[in-house]
């Protein structure tokens, strides 16, 4: 599909197989973000394997390339990527609901998509249901406890202790730190990296709006994230104002990788989805 | 820029049909190969940034996925090397169709360069190919991979499957073998050259072999499609065979 007012935007529509009954309101829709800036067939195809997985269970699944991304030309509207992401996220939904009815909607993403995900279910009511597979989390003072206990059974932390070669020991003991060698650039950032939600009051606000809205949550975390997710119930503790009841279906995957390469890991994932997405009501 | 599904019904592609710019004669068409696996994931931005770039220079493309990755049609377990040279014949076909052309060029990125250079090897319609850092063996890919083992049980490479049947196509890949065969305009940008591109070109004069300090397009970070865009690459494309 090309479509979009502002913007051409491109995406891939998986029809559900089997085709929903016409009488009633049907399954929601579910609509893929782009991770970062992977064009809309994700890592390693992910999106791909999601979208047919999920159509074969009764779902229409659609995934699409923001503007800038992938096979979606620039945007020239001049929003910033901030508000562009959001544009295109309502546009989307916008555009499926006029050529194909859908007024209910799941949406999924990986990365930033989730934080994506997340902003754009705030501002759309037509939004019932959130899968967020690694989302921006802060850490608790458990995950400081888990990862101490965690790098104390790694025989090089304790010999770089004992022999004070450690940094953090050595800052703490105002040693010199031997400087790193320069990098290649691995840890450059692209922009659309950085229009998330960052702040914790930000994401709790969204979230509680969100529960009152009652939508439903996927929240996954991949070991890929243990340095900041590294318990299972560490989103629960982030956010202890907020009642998710029965709507949170929280996850911790220590061996799954953040882009879930892994065939076993991301055949589970999809298993979990499927059924997540056909207990929204 | 222009999705479209082509091919028989059994192998659907995706592609992106970017239709030259500006007025008067039809230009030049080029059907893009891109290579495989994270490779293609990594690309993705460099080839959309060149078939945008090559359209204001009268070139016309298609961009395609072989069947079995990207957004075509089939799992990727299908794909096959004999599969994907069906489908580069099916966009060659499809280009000429869409851009109205009697002829066209071939542009093929890492593997996507020996299948290039295979489709131009048998088809008198090519009018000349352009190899972007090529795969000169198979091999390499294996190498790149670290699958030495016997061909007898799928590897999996950043979340796609290496079968056994493919591992065997890809031991049997030469595109030196291939250049036997094919005599017309080439131009050969390496932005990695290694001793079988420098091998290749000594031993073929009819290539035009240019070594360019640029970005590697096609290599891995951490969520792929990362690197800045060669973009100097990219204008000897467009400007090629001038």
């Amino acid at each position: 599909m090309s479509y979009g007012q502002r913007t051409r935007l491109t995406g891939i529509l998986t029809y559900a197989d089997p085709a929903p009954a016409d009488d009633g309101p049907g399954a929601p829709c579910v609509v893929l973000l782009n991770a970062g800036i992977v064009h809309k067939v994700g890592p390693g195809r992910l999106n791909v394997e999601l979208a047919r997985r999920i159509a074969a269970e009764g779902f229409d699944v659609f995934r699409f390339d923001f503007a800038g991304v992938g096979d979606s030309p620039a945007r020239t509207d001049g929003q910033d990527l901030s508000a562009g992401v959001l544009s295109d996220v309502r546009e989307t939904l916008d555009h499926l609901e006029r050529t194909l009815g859908h007024q209910r909607f799941i949406v999924m993403g990986l990365c930033s998509g989730a934080d994506n995900g997340m902003r754009a279910a705030e501002l759309d009511e037509r939004i019932v249901g959130v899968a967020l597979f690694d989302p921006t989390i802060d850490r608790t003072r458990r995950w400081f406890w888990e990862a101490l206990k965690a790098k104390c059974r790694s025989a090089d932390y304790l010999r770089s202790i004992l022999t004070l070669r450690n940094p953090a020991l050595r800052r703490r003991l105002g040693l010199s730190v031997p400087a790193l060698e320069s990098g290649d650039g691995e840890g450059e950032q692209p922009e659309l990296y950085q229009v998330t939600y960052a702040d914790r009051p930000r994401i709790t606000r969204c979230l509680q709006s969100l529960v009152d809205r009652k939508v439903h949550l996927f929240v996954t975390f991949t070991g890929s994230w243990d340095f900041i997710y590294n318990y299972e119930t560490q989103f629960l503790d982030v956010y202890p104002g907020i009642s998710f009841a029965d709507r949170l279906d929280l996850s911790f995957r220590p061996d799954a990788d953040h882009a879930f390469l892994d065939a076993g890991h991301r055949r589970r994932l999809i298993d979990d989805l499927t059924t997540w997405c056909g207990a929204i009501p | 820029m222009i999705p479209l599904l082509f091919g028989p019904e059994a192998r659907r592609k995706y592609g992106v049909f970017q239709p030259a710019i500006g007025q008067g004669s039809k230009g030049r068409g080029v059907v893009i190969c891109d290579g495989l696996f994270d490779e293609a994931v990594c690309a993705h931005r460099a080839l959309r940034f060149a078939a945008g770039s090559m359209a204001e220079a009268r070139w016309s493309s298609l961009r395609f996925d072989y069947f079995g990755t990207g957004d075509s049609s089939g799992d990727t377990g299908d794909f096959t090397l004999a599969g994907a040279l069906a489908d580069a014949h099916d966009a060659v076909d499809e280009l000429k169709a869409s851009a109205g052309l009697a002829s066209v060029y071939l542009l093929g990125l890492r593997l996507g360069g020996a299948l290039a250079a295979q489709v131009a090897a048998t088809r008198d319609d090519v009018r000349g190919l352009l190899l972007w850092d090529p795969l000169i063996e198979g091999e390499e890919v294996l190498a790149r991979y670290d699958v030495s083992g016997p061909a007898d049980e799928s590897a999996m490479i950043e979340g796609f499957s290496l079968s056994p049947g493919l591992q065997d196509e890809l031991r049997g890949l030469s595109v030196e073998r291939t250049l036997a065969a094919y005599a017309g305009p080439l131009l050969m940008i390496c932005t990695a050259a290694n001793d079988g591109h420098r091998r290749l070109a000594a031993g073929h004069s009819h290539i035009d072999f240019r070594e360019i300090e640029a970005p590697e397009a096609w290599s891995n970070t951490a969520l792929g499609g990362m690197r800045p865009i060669p973009s100097a690459v990219v204008n000897e494309l467009r400007e090629w065979p001038g």
